[in-house]
């Protein structure tokens, strides 16, 4: 199944049909935008356009087709496969992940229950975003990251949007495969948010390698627990540690000897280092941010937080 | 000419009597049809409760299940994986009774529960899905018993005014 086709899967009715009858490049396609009674937008290739009834891109609003609420009822009964109840958890979180690993943002109304986001109805809004992975994201920061053929414990920080997952998914890629710096390791990888391996009925949609577990939806802390004691991996990978219990989680698979690559929200180094937890246990640190030029720049730092190497 | 008036009496009274048998049996299968039905929803409401499963998966496992609704829902599951089909479940449903046999030995009523049930399917969370499952269930084990205590009078019924109507006619006739 290609990219196009795993999009109009769940894109019904005129949408649908509007978007496989589009003459673009469907590789450089990024975001899918419905919202009721306002033109249909896609992203493609960095920027923005309204789909035209006649099938074509324009920037002209009064060309665009117009979303009903027909269009978003329907598309969000084929993204949840007729099964609303079945993807109760992914709606708390806003998102519902498709095959391919394209990931479905919605919002609607939240039902509130005891201050938390019981379940969410009148859904609206519907943004598909169009996964694209980046082999080879990580050869600049692997060298770094190896004594030997052991893996140092790692964590990458980074504020939101700046691609630590995208790295994530490429060190483990890497290391599950093997690579020219070490030989194929076993990878367990805790995928809470389904962001790391995007697992669609349990079959990873990204390559996240040959050696690689997943525990897909699982909480992190008790993910990291049961892939030490059921798949022995060597090195643990998980998205988006920061409770004291995900750090004692990953503690106890330092200490049942698998090496752990984590990633943080963050900036800077110092930040981290107030946290005596966090900053004793990793060997290397890798900063991803964007400088004051908006280009992304990436830095690794050791365990005393010396940096060692990086750049833009 | 009197040998042919007989033979074709006895014809009429066995064709009779024999429509008669078929419909006792049509009452017996209408029993064994809720029962796989009923069979069907437990395993729908295991799937949704323990493992939060979608109706596309349910309907494809009661297929490979070998249950006498086995082609309906085949039918529903394929329809559903359908990436080109811009009905929704309802449609599918409605259209999977019009096209296999099984849904027609139901009686009226229970046609009209069991698309009710169809059309609802897999539109509201969890919980209010089980109780709408079990609902169901509930109204078919209702059915079940009503039919199960009545079937031998019901049989017997349907082969006697066979062969009665048999009678009936043959004495019109001569």
């Amino acid at each position: 199944m290609d990219k196009l086709d795993e999009i109009c899967r769940i894109l019904r009715d005129m949408p649908g049909d509007l978007i496989r009858g589009l003459d673009i490049n469907f590789t450089l396609l990024q975001e899918v935008r419905l919202r009721p009674f306002r033109p249909l937008i896609i992203k493609y290739n960095g920027k923005e356009y309204f789909v035209s009834v006649r099938k074509k891109l324009t920037e002209d609003i009064n060309d665009a087709y117009i979303v009903t609420g027909n269009d978003i009822r329907n598309t969000f009964l084929a993204l949840s496969e007729f099964s609303t109840y079945a993807f109760e958890e992914e709606m708390r979180q806003g998102y519902i992940t498709i095959a391919g690993g394209h990931r479905v943002g919605i919002a609607g109304k939240a039902v509130i229950e005891n201050a938390k986001i019981k379940n969410m109805k009148y859904i609206s809004f519907i943004n598909i975003r169009v996964a694209g992975e980046r082999h080879g994201c990580a050869d600049r920061v692997l060298p770094y990251l190896f004594d030997g053929n052991n893996m140092f414990h790692t964590l990458i920080i980074s504020p939101p949007g700046a691609g630590k997952t995208t790295l994530l998914r490429d060190i483990v890629r890497q290391v599950s495969n093997g690579c020219a710096l070490v030989c194929g390791k076993n990878v367990g990888v805790v995928d809470e948010r389904s962001e790391i391996a995007a697992c669609y009925h349990g079959i990873p949609q990204n390559d996240v390698g040959i050696r690689t577990d997943v525990i897909d939806g699982c909480p992190k802390a008790e993910g990291m627990m049961m892939l030490v004691r059921s798949m022995s991996p060597d090195v643990i990978a998980v998205d988006e540690i920061g409770t004291a219990k995900d750090m004692e989680a990953v503690s106890y698979a330092m200490t049942c000897g698998c090496s752990v690559i984590a990633t943080l929200h963050g900036n800077e180094i110092k930040n981290i280092r107030n946290n005596k937890n966090i900053i004793s246990v990793f060997g290397r640190y890798v900063i991803l941010k964007f400088n004051e030029y908006g280009k992304r720049q990436i830095l690794i730092y050791d365990q005393r937080g010396v940096q060692m190497g990086g750049g833009d | 000419m009197a040998e042919i008036k007989l033979i074709g009496m006895a014809l009429i009274m066995v064709s009779a009597g024999a429509i008669g048998c078929i419909f006792g049996e049509r009452a017996k299968r209408e029993i064994k049809i809720l029962l796989s039905l009923s069979r069907c929803l437990m395993m729908f409401e295991s799937e949704i409760r323990y493992c939060g499963t979608t109706v596309n998966e349910i309907c494809a496992r009661i297929c490979a299940g070998g249950e006498m609704w086995s082609d309906f829902f085949g039918y529903i599951s394929d329809e559903l994986a359908d990436n080109n089909s811009n009905t929704d479940i309802g449609m599918i449903w409605e259209k999977g009774m019009k096209l296999f046999d099984i849904s027609k030995g139901l009686s009226i009523e229970d046609k009209e529960e069991f698309l009710r049930f169809g059309r609802e399917l897999g539109s509201s969370d969890r919980e209010s899905e089980l109780g709408r499952i079990n609902m169901y269930n509930d109204y078919i084990k209702g059915r079940l018993s009503y039919l199960e205590k009545n079937i031998n009078e019901r049989v017997r019924l349907c082969r006697l005014l066979g062969v009665t109507a048999g009678v009936f006619i043959t004495i019109l006739m001569v």
